[in-house]
């Protein structure tokens, strides 16, 4: 389950840096140092190797029993997630923002309805213009 | 020791999490390029094998077949389980030997079915086929289960969190804290109004806690001759409104609670989900271990009376 905020940072302080969560993780594909990861975890920008190893990350829980402090780094990754998740999300709705923006400016004059009646209509209807 | 290639000065990427289309690892691109090559070769082995006169388990194509999928199941199903219990310190990421182990599991899976060559009449081989089956299967979802079920645990732990990182039901808690606090004072300053309030300041705590000061304002502080000073004492069509803002306070919190439940329990079962597969794949792969050993031991007995 998820801690809040300030739970996984007093994990994160209590780390020990030595890297046996890593070492124990089958989703870690890149070289990447517990230090960039604890940094990364709760505020700053996230780097290309961190964001990819939160994307793999599938919670299994192998980094857990390892820990000699016993600290919890699925929960930090949850959390990690989290923030990608809704950087994600921000990311998206400016993106559709963005979109909505350029459709406008990309529609020209007003087009007809679907529904409106061409003048071939008009004139079958016996409607004639002056 | 692991070496960090990223630079501070690299500008950071954009963050993303989308649901498909994550960029794989080398080691998983080395594997699928060796299964898809293992694949054609073993398609085409098996076309040559079909087109022989002798089509069984029991031929020598067949033992070769059988011995070479055993042998592969049983070197990336163990090895991969050697390796992250025991093997901590040996060479290589456990990330690779993942990948080998599925890898491994499809191709052993595969070189088994060219064994049974659509033989399926020994009982004891037909079921360690099916546990095969069954353990690649699990194998095979259980990957699905970890590409989705992370991404939505996090985005019901997200639905839990509040802007600034804590827990949002602590905040309805303060908030219901603070209702049930204008309710305790509306009730005081009613029952002051009915049975009047003493005039006595003796009766006033001149030193109160903080959480009682709203309490004693709406009491007011009165002399023999009426109130001197009344801070807090709401007119009947005040009280009506502050009852109503209160129950829908109350309402929007009760829903917000609820939906803030539902999601702990969403996140849950998607974390429980990620454990109890692996579980599963695990206890399959031991039944599968158990009739492949039931088979081998009819195997050896039927060659040792053929001879």
């Amino acid at each position: 389950m998820h801690r809040p905020r300030s739970q996984v940072a007093e994990e994160l302080a209590a780390c020990i840096r030595c890297n046996q969560c890593l070492a124990a993780c089958p989703a870690l594909a890149a070289p990447i140092t517990i230090e960039t990861l604890n940094r990364q975890t709760l505020d700053g920008p996230i780097s290309a190797p961190v964001m990819r190893f939160a994307q793999n990350c599938y919670l299994c829980g192998a980094c857990v029993p390892v820990c000699p402090v016993g600290l919890h780094r699925d929960t930090m990754m949850i959390w990690l997630k989290m923030r990608l998740l809704r950087k994600n999300n921000e990311q998206e709705a400016y993106e559709q923002e963005e979109d909505e923006l350029q459709d406008e400016d990309d529609l020209g004059p007003p087009r007809r309805s679907r529904y409106a009646p061409t003048s071939q209509e008009w004139s079958r209807r016996g409607w004639h213009d002056e | 020791m692991t070496n960090n290639r990223y630079q501070p000065h690299e500008p950071a990427p954009t963050p993303r999490y989308p649901w498909f289309g994550i960029r794989h690892s080398s080691a998983q691109r080395v594997a699928f390029l060796f299964a898809l090559a293992s694949g054609v070769g073993l398609a085409f082995l098996y076309r040559r094998y079909m087109q022989t006169n002798d089509i069984a388990p029991d031929s020598k194509m067949g033992y070769i077949f059988a011995i070479a999928g055993t042998a592969l199941l049983l070197l990336v199903g163990l090895g991969y389980v050697i390796r992250k219990r025991l093997g901590r310190r040996w060479p290589g990421r456990l990330h690779t030997f993942l990948a080998w182990h599925m890898v491994g599991g499809i191709l052993g899976l595969v070189l088994i079915l060219m064994h049974a060559a659509g033989n399926f009449n020994p009982r004891s081989g037909t079921y360690a086929l099916y546990g095969l089956i069954a353990v690649v299967a699990s194998g095979i979802v259980g990957r699905v289960l970890d590409r989705f079920a992370p991404r939505l645990a996090a985005s019901a732990a997200l639905e839990a969190i509040s802007a600034s990182g804590e827990e949002r039901m602590d905040d309805l808690e303060q908030e219901l804290e603070y209702v049930a606090d204008t309710e305790r004072a509306l009730r005081t300053s009613r029952a002051a109004r009915e049975h009047g309030v003493p005039w006595d300041l003796a009766y006033y705590d001149l030193d109160p806690e903080v959480e009682d000061i709203p309490a004693l304002l709406s009491q007011g502080v009165r002399s023999d001759t009426g109130p001197i000073l009344n801070l807090a004492q709401p007119s009947d069509s005040h009280r009506i409104l502050l009852a109503a803002e209160r129950r829908q306070t109350t309402g929007n919190v009760m829903r917000e609670a609820i939906s803030i439940r539902a999601a702990n329990r969403r996140e849950r079962l998607h974390l429980q989900t990620i454990r109890v597969w692996r579980r599963i794949h695990t206890l399959l792969s031991l039944a599968a271990l158990g009739l492949l050993a039931w088979h081998l031991e009819y195997a050896v007995t039927l060659l040792m009376g053929a001879h």
